[in-house]
């Protein structure tokens, strides 16, 4: 009930904010990718296949793909990123300066509304930034956030804990979403997760527990209004049901497809696929802290012996691109890294240097359901006996196995990691510093003084070019210590309908449906 | 009806002549072609399963089953490979030969699990009675009441994946049911005269269970173990689809199943089909063994048991009648 009468609220006072809406500047104003068609769309509801819904509808609840996806649609952030450039572009903020690598003075956009008719202002900047600042969620994006002074209803000025040049690029991730502060005092956190309002291109409409998720077009929009008037989330757990429902109509955009299926797609006449090379890599640990592993010539004869090109054909089905370190070549700040050419002599070699030339036996996890680190994990084995090393596997479901990772019991583990913000800080600080054993994201418990120095440098560095540098000795660094085995640069596979237009793939995975349109 | 029936097999039943059990029931048995083919296609995949070593050796201390070719994979069935390749490179025929002896094993040990708990706890129930028997079949049914393969997963969630929790929590999910057939078995033999002989004779409770009881109630036993025998492999089959089974990369039947299944839309078939009718072959096998079995090893047993066993009744003993070309009438005067 509440929920519907407040979805009429926007539309009674729509008229009165049309006018700013209009008047606004346009080419600084759109959004990236807004294409909008000549002759209008011939199908306004999109139906979008996913594996797995939103784990929660507050912005700084849960770091998952698909909530951050839900919070793109509902909410607005500061600033957007141009995920050509990686250029920071404006979004709520009409412009901004760094007078120092700790403070961020913005100038926030006027007559932007929220779903509810609330006109939003820099004390909900300030209120929602603080409370980002402040979730444990978020620390690895938004934990710098000290406070945020309103100075008045447009000017606001962001203040760190820390030196931190990138913030402008956090800024831009779903997390740094503005949020409506008096409805969430009003309502309180448990009901505004229930009934979340933002100031985004859609509204939230309803939910069917694991199920769908339904949301509905904002007019009163701060940017392009779209073209389509509904976007229902479904969640088909398995890729092929995916694909299938895809190809027969049934659904509009099929989420993650599964490598095999990829040729089939590929040659279907129903289907487009849509491809681009994401800011993800699949990686393997080596638990730096473990016998035979805390050797820095064990992990290079292993990085060695493994054939990543070999395991990107067969697994992957040719998806995705070799990578030679866990920055991913479209991130700000990669600088190459010479290949680990695939050599057993050398690894045998260098197996033999470390005192280990009979080898030795150690274990590789992968997590259930996951087929293509089932797969990795096969081939691992299959190669690391050809070298002396008795590789055992072990398979554990995904709690189990981050809960038993996050306190370092494994030796081997094979996971993921997305650089969101496109930014090197974020490819190496949580995965490498030492601050951030476990839980952030440093599984393979490794640091070193230097990379530790050099990491807090890098953040704290005015200049790009300098920064650049420093990071080119990190990654120097990383490459000859080699804590992980980097098998690939991820690529988003989706297949959709053939008449869809308007979708601009986000590597960071959090795509704009807003923008997409029908043929 | 059953009235009927009775009028038509009893007075057909021959008296047995002097000959061993063995013989006795392996006449019976082989009457029915489909055992026969049941006890061919298991001698087959014994068969198989120790020549797995010699089909596939391993190369360089990796087994035959993992070697892997990353230059071929998911190849179709070819001369070279008669099953093809699977996603890995690797020789399906191989991987099914390997996969055989770890289906028997399952299998096998899960049996021996069932029956070794089952005859214990249902002949010391069904022999003593009383409270005994009261706290042992309170246990059993609550085991019963929750489905065999979800407590087989509950097993293997608390254990961790691999073939012995598997074998253990299937083998768990058994007993109950031989359990409840051995005591009803005791419980028709305790007071019939040799037991009582026995006991005036002065054996012991132990050995009037082991030797005059137990020899009487295998015929029921075994029939169910050539059953749970199929059941308990395709439970295992089952775990292992769904990632509780073995680990990788062990060619269990079930687990390679489930990963082929991803390779199924794009057309390959051939790493589905084979591990799939190798399990349906097996299961199909021990049914009809198991069926074989118990018509052999007790006809009395028939009619009691189900619906199809009272039917097939029905057809054999009218065929007799025709052999016998003798003018029996089956009449309706029973018929309410």
């Amino acid at each position: 009930m509440k929920r519907k009468l407040l979805g009429i609220v926007p539309l009674v006072t729509a008229f009165m904010f049309m006018l700013t809406a209009c008047g606004a500047p346009a080419a600084p104003d759109t959004p990236p990718g807004v294409t909008p068609p000549a002759g209008g769309t011939t199908q306004t509801e999109l139906m979008v296949l996913t594996p797995s819904l939103a784990v929660s509808f507050d912005p700084i609840q849960s770091n998952d793909s698909a909530s951050a996806e839900f919070a793109r649609l509902i909410y607005s952030t500061l600033v957007l990123m141009d995920y050509d450039t990686f250029e920071v572009l404006p979004g709520l903020a009409t412009s901004w300066d760094l007078p120092d690598p700790q403070t961020v003075n913005m100038q926030i956009r006027s007559g932007v509304t929220f779903h509810n008719g609330d006109p939003l202002t820099a004390h909900d900047v300030a209120f929602s930034l603080e409370r980002a600042g402040a979730s444990v969620q978020m620390a690895p994006i938004l934990g710098m956030i000290d406070t945020v002074v309103a100075h008045d209803n447009y000017n606001v000025t962001i203040h760190l804990d820390i030196p931190f040049v990138p913030i402008l690029r956090h800024l831009s991730h779903p997390a740094a979403a503005i949020l409506p502060m008096n409805y969430l005092l009003e309502v309180g956190e448990d009901e505004f997760a229930n009934a979340p309002i933002g100031s985004g291109a859609f509204m939230f409409d309803h939910l069917v527990i694991g199920d769908q998720q339904v949301k509905v077009r904002f007019d009163n929009y701060w940017g392009n209004v779209s073209q389509l008037e509904r976007i229902t989330f479904r969640v088909v757990p398995d890729p092929s049901t995916r694909l299938i429902e895809v190809s027969t109509g049934t659904a509009d955009i099929a989420m993650g497809l599964a490598p095999g299926d990829l040729a089939g797609a590929e040659a279907d006449p129903n289907v487009t696929v849509m491809r681009r090379p994401n800011l993800g890599t699949d990686f393997i640990w080596m638990n730096t802290q473990r016998p035979y592993l805390n050797n820095p010539l064990v992990r290079q004869a292993i990085n060695y012996a493994f054939d990543t090109q070999a395991a990107i054909d067969v697994v992957w089905m040719g998806a995705g691109a070799i990578a030679h370190s866990p920055v991913m070549p479209i991130v700000w700040g990669f600088v190459e890294q010479p290949p680990f050419e695939t050599n057993l002599d050398r690894a045998r070699e260098l197996l033999a240097e470390a005192g280990y030339p009979d080898g030795f036996s150690t274990s590789i996890w992968w997590n259930a359901p996951n087929v293509q680190r089932q797969q990795v994990s096969e081939m691992m084995q299959f190669t690391l006996a050809q070298i002396g090393i008795d590789l055992s596997i072990e398979t554990m479901e995904w709690a189990t196995y981050l809960e038993r990772s996050d306190v370092g019991e494994h030796d081997m583990m094979i996971i993921g990691w997305t650089t969101v913000t496109a930014d090197i800080d974020y490819a190496l600080f949580p995965l490498l510093h030492s601050s951030n054993y476990g839980p952030p994201g440093n599984r393979g418990f490794w640091s070193t003084p230097e990379l530790d120095a050099l990491l807090e440098a890098g953040r704290a560095e005015t200049d790009d070019a300098a920064r650049m540098e420093i990071y080119a000795e990190a990654q120097a660094i990383i490459r000859a210590e080699a804590p992980m085995l980097v098998l690939r640069q991820g690529e988003i596979l989706m297949a959709v309908n053939p008449n869809l237009r308007g979708l601009e793939l986000n590597p960071n995975l959090s795509h704009n449906h807003a923008t997409i349109w029908f043929e | 009806m059953d009235n009927n029936t009775q009028n038509a097999t009893v007075p057909k039943t021959k008296k047995p002549k002097k000959q061993s059990r063995f013989r006795e029931v392996w006449k019976r048995y082989k009457r029915s072609p489909l055992a026969i083919a049941g006890l061919f296609i298991i001698s087959c995949i014994i068969l198989l399963a120790l020549s797995a070593p010699f089909i596939a050796p391993s190369v360089d201390g990796m087994p035959g089953y993992n070697l892997q070719d990353w230059g071929n994979v998911r190849q179709f069935p070819s001369s070279e490979h008669i099953f093809g390749t699977d996603h890995l490179g690797r020789d399906v025929f191989s991987r099914i030969a390997h996969g055989a002896g770890i289906s028997l094993r399952v299998g096998i040990v899960v049996i021996t699990i069932g029956i070794t708990f089952g005859i214990t706890l249902g002949s010391i129930a069904g022999f003593y009675g009383g409270y005994i028997d009261n706290v042992f079949m309170r246990i059993i049914d609550i085991f019963l009441a929750i489905p065999n393969i979800l407590l087989a997963i509950a097993i293997v969630a608390a254990l961790e994946p691999g073939l012995t929790p598997v074998m253990i929590a299937v083998g768990i999910g058994a007993i109950p049911i031989y359990a409840r057939t051995v005591r009803a078995q005791v419980l028709t033999y305790r007071e019939q005269e040799f037991v009582e002989a026995a006991r005036a004779a002065g054996a012991s409770d132990f050995r009037i269970i082991v030797r005059h009881i137990l020899p009487n109630c295998m015929a029921p036993v075994i029939v169910e173990a050539s059953m749970g025998m199929a059941g308990a492999i395709l439970a295992a089959a089952g775990l292992s689809f769904i990632g509780l089974g073995i680990e990788p990369p062990l060619p269990e039947w079930g687990a390679m199943l489930s990963e082929g299944r991803i390779w199924m839309l794009a057309g390959y078939w051939h790493l589905t089909v084979f591990p799939g009718l190798m399990i349906a072959l097996i299961i199909f096998a021990l049914n009809m063994i198991g069926d074989g079995l118990r018509d052999a090893l007790d006809p009395k047993l028939r009619s009691g048991f189900s619906k199809r066993h009272f039917e097939r009744l029905k057809v054999q003993a009218a065929q007799k009648i025709q052999e016998q070309s003798q003018a029996t009438t089956v009449t309706k005067e029973g018929v309410a």
